[in-house]
């Protein structure tokens, strides 16, 4: 029993102990940043240094943004000691990315504060990912009179996947301003995925900073290349859609690999991407998903597919002539992906395809052909009202409507 | 009574005190803050000494205002519980107060809190039936001693006028001051905390004359020797005061000065080096025999 009681007490004071030696350290920390100019290199070892700590320092950094904490016993009576606290903590906090902090930074980007408080605390909104609360305070700074800090509030903004301040970014770019072309390089280059629309609308731009742009690609290309082995597979989905849309035909490998990624919606985006870039690699998992007996693999193929078509019609001719395969569920599946991505050209197979043998693909050709709505498909629908599959009659009387609506529509 | 018709009483009695001053955020201290600025009222209201003195601290002083919010302004008008008691008795006796109050303002931490209120109505002379309007300002401090909030001093008659009164330095004040300047300078806290009363209240001024806009920033010397003992081992303080003002009472129980300073504070872990200057005020109390700052008010604001 004494045994279990010393032990206990023992175990006790060196957690005790720990604690009390990382408390230390953070407050040693502090102190150094409070010390040192923002941005030197003391001042920056002590934003090291407690990233490295992590989240046990984030209660004390969170507390540092907050003007009513500097009284009492943490009364610091010059407003320069604060604003360096402030600073430090934000882009610590930015680091670690503490639940529940995006409060405090909202709290602190308004014009009461100075420059380089508000810069970090809207770069730390930006790293704490999603939440509508900081999208609707960024959003609140667009109108600044400073652009620099519009310039930021644009790149927090993307971090969370909103276009708001895409034109200030692209403005920024195309403009001379050394400082501003720095902050959206580096602001493009931290977004990582969420940066790649912006960073295609601009690859053509060239203008004076065409070639740091065609660097900044070259980064996020490399580390989306690395976030295909992240852990996360939202990560990784999100990575191979956008090295898809960079469409950098060097990043086929890696992408080809994440084919066999364990999860679904990884395997199907790397295949649209790769489809996207023209890959046939892609095409052929999608259009080999499209007649896989499991019905949601079936499901994800047809919208990938359609998405594909869609933005780059690459995959036309091969859904064309799948309306002629051996296999009905592939049939069905071409049918189906013909009419969402409305392809006109595939009009007189589509018609075709309502005299199918089997009904589902009857019942697809017509969707098709009422999501087309050409006044040509008008007699092959009516000829389907009386058919035997009353799946097939309802939707031939459905697609016709559409028929109807669309030539009012006209008229 | 039992507690269920004394909580309802209470909630009762809560609840009419708020409906006629009720205008800032209400907190459990802020409400017993009312009341005891309720039972000076009353006692003012109802002739009735003793209920308007059960508000005060027995470490009582008050200042006139002179329609001002500046304390360069102010003058001593009571350095003592008893010397207030019987101006308070004799004025009682000669009129009747039919005024009413309202609290715009109350500022708590820890134990001790401000607020400012604003009465109005009629003083009437009980001999003549002669009635002057009356429309006052003030400023409050207040100690929360157990469970009651006590007054432990007020500025009456606070307004916008910008007069400065004429005074000179006490040596002793001085003197005082001078020992506070070179115990923050060498970090040697107790020296500096032998010179606080217990429960002085520190305040930043926020460079405002606007007395509500005042921040408590110390509650206590035990909350500044938690800051000194926090502050002190990593910086070093340099500071040059000079004393503009003080002001003694006639019983020299009480004291306001004002001083102007430059602080630098060099840091042991870095080399920034912070300075600033600011006008302070400082109030204080001589009642065990040596005189100790009771409120002290940093970054005090200039008139224009």
């Amino acid at each position: 029993m004494r045994f279990f009681t010393a032990l206990t007490a023992l175990c006790a004071s060196l957690f005790l102990s720990a604690c009390s030696t990382t408390e230390q350290q953070i407050t040693d920390y502090v102190e150094q940043m409070a010390a040192n100019p923002i941005d030197s290199p003391a001042w920056q070892e002590s934003v090291d240094g407690l990233i490295a700590i992590g989240r046990p320092a984030a209660r004390q950094l969170t507390a540092q943004l907050n003007p009513g904490h500097y009284v009492g016993e943490n009364y610091r009576e010059f407003r320069q000691e604060q604003e360096k606290l402030r600073t430090g903590s934000a882009r610590v906090l930015g680091h670690i990315k503490p639940r529940g902090v995006t409060g405090a930074l909202t709290g602190r980007i308004s014009s009461d504060y100075t420059e380089p408080e508000r810069i970090a605390c809207i770069w730390a909104i930006g790293e704490m990912g999603f939440a509508q609360g900081g999208i609707d305070a960024l959003k609140g700074q667009m109108s600044d009179e400073n652009p620099l800090i519009r310039l930021h509030a644009s790149i927090a903004l993307m971090k969370m996947d909103d276009q708001t301040g895409y034109e200030e970014i692209a403005s920024a770019l195309a403009g001379s301003n050394d400082i501003h072309v720095n902050v959206a390089l580096n602001g493009l280059a931290e977004a990582k995925h969420f940066g790649v629309p912006l960073l295609g609308q601009l690859t053509d731009q060239g203008g004076p900073n065409g070639a740091a742009l065609q660097q900044t690609i070259g980064q996020v290309s490399a580390e989306l290349v690395e976030q295909l082995n992240n852990e996360d597979p939202e990560m990784r989905r999100r990575a191979a859609l956008a090295l898809g849309e960079l469409g950098d035909s060097q990043h086929v490998d890696p992408l080809v690999q994440c084919l066999d990624d364990p999860s679904n919606q990884v395997r199907f985006s790397t295949a649209a991407a790769l489809a996207e870039m023209g890959e046939q690699a892609g095409v052929d998992f999608l259009f080999d998903s499209m007649r896989d007996p499991d019905p949601i693999l079936r499901t994800n193929a047809v919208k990938f597919l359609s998405g594909v078509q869609k933005s780059t019609g690459t995959v036309q001719a091969q859904l064309i002539s799948a309306l002629d395969s051996q296999e009905a569920l592939a049939r069905a599946g071409a049918a189906q992906v013909l009419g969402q991505a409305r392809v006109l050209d595939a009009v007189a197979a589509l018609q075709t395809a309502t005299g199918d043998s089997d009904a589902q693909v009857r019942a697809n050709a017509v969707i098709a052909l009422g999501h087309i709505a050409l006044p040509e498909s008008r007699r092959p629908l009516e000829a389907l009202l009386e058919d035997p599959d009353s799946t097939v009659a309802y939707y031939a009387e459905w697609a016709l409507r559409q028929l109807n609506s669309t030539e009012r529509g006209q008229g | 009574m039992d507690l269920k018709t004394h909580l309802t009483r209470l909630s009762v009695t809560l609840l009419l005190a708020g409906s006629t001053v009720g205008e800032a955020a209400e907190t459990p201290e802020t409400i017993l803050i009312r009341q005891t600025l309720s039972a000076d009222l009353s006692g003012h209201r109802r002739g009735d000494a003793e209920l308007v003195l059960s508000a005060y601290d027995e470490d009582f002083a008050a200042y006139s205002g002179n329609e001002s919010t500046d304390p360069r302004a102010w003058q001593i008008r009571f350095e003592s519980r008893s010397s207030f008691a019987t101006s308070l008795e004799r004025d009682l006796q000669a009129n009747r107060y039919d005024t009413e109050r309202t609290v715009p303002n109350i500022n708590v931490r820890g134990n001790v809190a401000t607020a400012t209120t604003i009465d109005s109505g009629q003083v009437i002379n009980r001999q003549s039936g002669d009635g002057r309007p009356l429309y006052e300002e003030r400023l409050w401090t207040l100690l929360k001693r157990e469970d009651r909030w006590l007054v432990t001093s007020f500025v009456a008659d606070l307004g916008d006028q910008s007069s400065t009164v004429e005074s000179a330095t006490n040596s002793e004040v001085q003197a005082l001051l001078d020992r506070e300047e070179t115990a923050r300078e060498n970090g040697d806290q107790s020296d500096l905390l032998s010179l606080y009363a217990e429960y002085f209240s520190g305040y930043d001024g926020l460079d405002s004359l606007d007395p509500a806009s005042w921040k408590i920033i110390f509650s206590g010397t035990q909350e500044f020797e938690k800051y000194l003992a926090k502050r002190s081992p990593h910086v070093t303080y340099q500071i040059d005061r000079q004393l503009i003002s003080t002001q003694v009472g006639p019983e020299g129980l009480e004291a306001l000065a004002i001083g102007r300073e430059a602080v630098t504070v060099t840091h042991k872990r870095g080399d920034a080096k912070h300075a600033l200057e600011r006008n302070v005020m400082w109030t204080l109390s001589k009642r065990d025999g040596d005189w100790k700052i009771t409120n002290m008010l940093y970054n005090l604001g200039q008139a224009e």
